[in-house]
């Protein structure tokens, strides 16, 4: 049953592993509350997203060519897509990014092969085992496709959803 | 920009993690990966996410640091 997020929370998801990188703009009290709405699947305003993410918000507004009224379509296609793409192409200061961290900076989709608490086994079709944190609780099972963000499992991915979008993956 | 400093493990205590970054240290209470004092790694929310060759790690470092 896909999750009912409202489309700031559906940014927010996905943003959240990245938040450590607003040194300055949050306090650990924010921190807190942040991390809280993270799990929940609930988002700050768009104005404070805009303020903790700019560069994400540029992209943004430059790929829809709107600055408000944003749908879950429009920031699933910058996290799935322009996100992962400045990344391979080694843009906007990723340059110098080498290839360890350019993975983990990008949004993959790989399987759920085991449990073990909040970690997560999980396996991609041409790479090796990894472990992610399931921080949102999920309800995984084995077999199921999710979304992770710097170590974080994002969501559970539905195979049809996936495969309009990569129609020629694995 | 999700993009991470590496930092290096000073100490391993019950469940904790001691990172040092030169001008300060931070604390993870989790590793997804295997680690050892002296690894350097990378951390997000209080989580150590992946480990890197010590080289690459400094090689980061020098480039962060001519980038200052």
């Amino acid at each position: 049953m896909p999750e009912s997020l409202t489309p700031e929370g559906y940014f927010f998801i996905y943003a959240f592993p990245a938040i450590t990188h607003c040194a300055g703009k949050i306090t650990p009290e924010e921190f807190s509350s942040l991390e809280s709405q993270a799990v929940l699947g609930k988002g700050p305003s768009l104005e404070r997203l805009r303020r903790l993410f700019p560069n994400a918000f540029n992209r943004i507004e430059h790929l829809t060519g709107k600055i408000e009224a944003y749908t879950i379509e429009d920031y699933r296609s910058y996290w799935w897509i322009e996100h992962n793409r400045i990344i391979d192409h080694r843009e906007k200061g990723y340059e110098q990014v080498q290839e360890e961290e350019a993975e983990l900076c990008k949004v993959q989709f790989p399987i759920v092969k085991g449990l073990n608490g909040r970690v997560v086994t999980i396996t991609y079709p041409t790479g090796p085992e990894r472990k992610g944190l399931n921080y949102r609780n999920l309800p995984l099972q084995p077999g199921q496709r999710v979304s992770i963000h710097k170590g974080h499992i994002v969501e559970m991915i539905l195979e049809s959803v996936y495969t309009a979008y990569f129609p020629h993956a694995h | 920009m999700c993009l991470s400093i590496p930092g290096k493990i000073v100490a391993i205590e019950k469940d904790r993690f001691v990172v040092d970054y030169g001008n300060e240290q931070r604390i993870a209470e989790l590793s997804l990966v295997d680690v050892a004092l002296g690894d350097y790694v990378i951390i997000s929310n209080k989580m150590i996410v992946t480990k890197l060759k010590k080289e690459q790690a400094q090689q980061f470092l020098a480039l962060v640091d001519n980038n200052a």
